[in-house]
């Protein structure tokens, strides 16, 4: 571009030229267009951004490609009532998803069973007796040791019995503290 | 809007427009994709233009903001099936044998005249951002300075400043190279 200038006033004129175009100050263009040195490196300059311009420009094939997909794009959005786009396909499989995972199961248990073939995610109360029983054998079944600590109820005496005895177990009376 | 009264606006403006978006991204199948949108937003609008700002000024604001919403576009808004519409096999980066065909040139001015174009292109790549819009917008877009202000929002002043900084490094680029 601008590398063989002679002198500083020379680039001032150019960069006007090139900056301001048709705008720029009489004497700039004056001085540019007498310049053999400014000329030929304004016309290298204007060349090597003709030749930029140029890489940039689109191909036929491009544009007949891109014409193409909007023309199709225009003529689907108008005669559209639904398309099967990408976007709607994945909502609507994780809507169905969310549905089976999560829905079925809490309103319709035997349907989740019989259906999925797996338990309902939510624990039977016989399950939950079984799973008393393994914890503390011998407290009744049908009162769970959770619903009295939650009441505050009063346990059986049968099990307050078992209970002394657990304590006994773990902690052996070792005579009168003080 | 009618397709032919849009094909003739495409005839005129299609290589200034693609040259607008590919001087802004790198890769040719984003940017035709931009394309496409841009030509769309054209195709609703231009009936509505109402010739407040000049159509040049009107569509580089079509083109920034395509290219803003089109990095923001999400994966799943993404064109996935774009290849099926075209079985050519063409890619999007043009061969050098249509380039030739295309420009009707000899084949070592072609690459000659390539290869420089391409090498100014990435010298602006290494300038600043501003510098880089300003600059594209004056030299390979083709706007003038009214107009760069009128798209941009900016003074003339700060316009012209960045330009200035732009030209002089893009000299002290090619300096350094010579």
């Amino acid at each position: 571009m601008m590398n063989t200038l002679s002198s500083s006033t020379c680039e001032d004129h150019l960069l006007a030229v090139l900056i301001d175009g048709e705008q720029c100050s009489p004497g700039s263009r004056e001085h540019v267009s007498t310049c053999p040195g400014c000329q030929q490196q304004l016309l290298r300059f204007q060349q090597q951004v003709d030749e930029a311009r140029d890489c940039l420009a689109p191909t036929s094939l491009q544009m007949q490609r891109i014409r193409t997909r909007v023309w199709n794009k225009v003529e689907r959005k108008v005669n559209r009532g639904f398309s099967w786009q990408p976007a709607w396909t994945s909502a609507l499989v994780l809507g169905c998803f969310i549905l089976l995972t999560f829905m079925i199961p809490y309103r319709f248990p035997l349907v989740a069973q019989v259906v999925l073939d797996s338990p309902s995610l939510y624990a039977s109360a016989d399950s939950l007796e079984v799973m008393a029983d393994q914890l503390l054998p011998g407290t009744a079944a049908s009162e769970p040791v959770w619903i009295n600590t939650l009441t505050g109820g009063v346990p059986e005496s049968d099990s307050m019995e078992q209970i002394d005895e657990m304590i006994e177990l773990v902690i052996p009376e070792t005579g009168e503290q003080t | 809007m009618d397709h032919n009264t849009f094909n003739q606006f495409l005839d005129q403006w299609q290589n200034d427009i693609y040259r607008m978006i590919r001087s802004r991204v790198n890769a040719p199948a984003d940017a035709e994709d931009i394309m496409q949108e841009v030509l769309l937003k054209l195709y609703r609008g231009l009936d509505s233009f109402r010739g407040e700002s000049q159509l040049k000024t009107w569509m580089y604001r079509l083109v920034k903001n395509a290219i803003a919403d089109y990095y923001r576009k999400p994966w799943w808004k993404f064109d996935w099936v774009r290849e099926r519409e075209f079985p050519d096999g063409s890619t999007s980066q043009p061969a050098l044998e249509q380039y030739l065909d295309e420009q009707q040139v000899s084949a070592l001015d072609a690459v000659l005249s390539k290869e420089q174009g391409e090498h100014l292109l990435k010298l602006v790549d290494r300038l600043s951002p501003a510098e880089k819009e300003y600059f594209t917008l004056r030299f390979l877009d083709a706007f003038s300075l009214l107009q760069i202000s009128e798209a941009t929002g900016k003074n003339l002043n700060t316009i012209k400043t960045h330009l200035y900084r732009a030209v002089k490094k893009m000299r002290n680029y090619l300096l350094e190279e010579s």
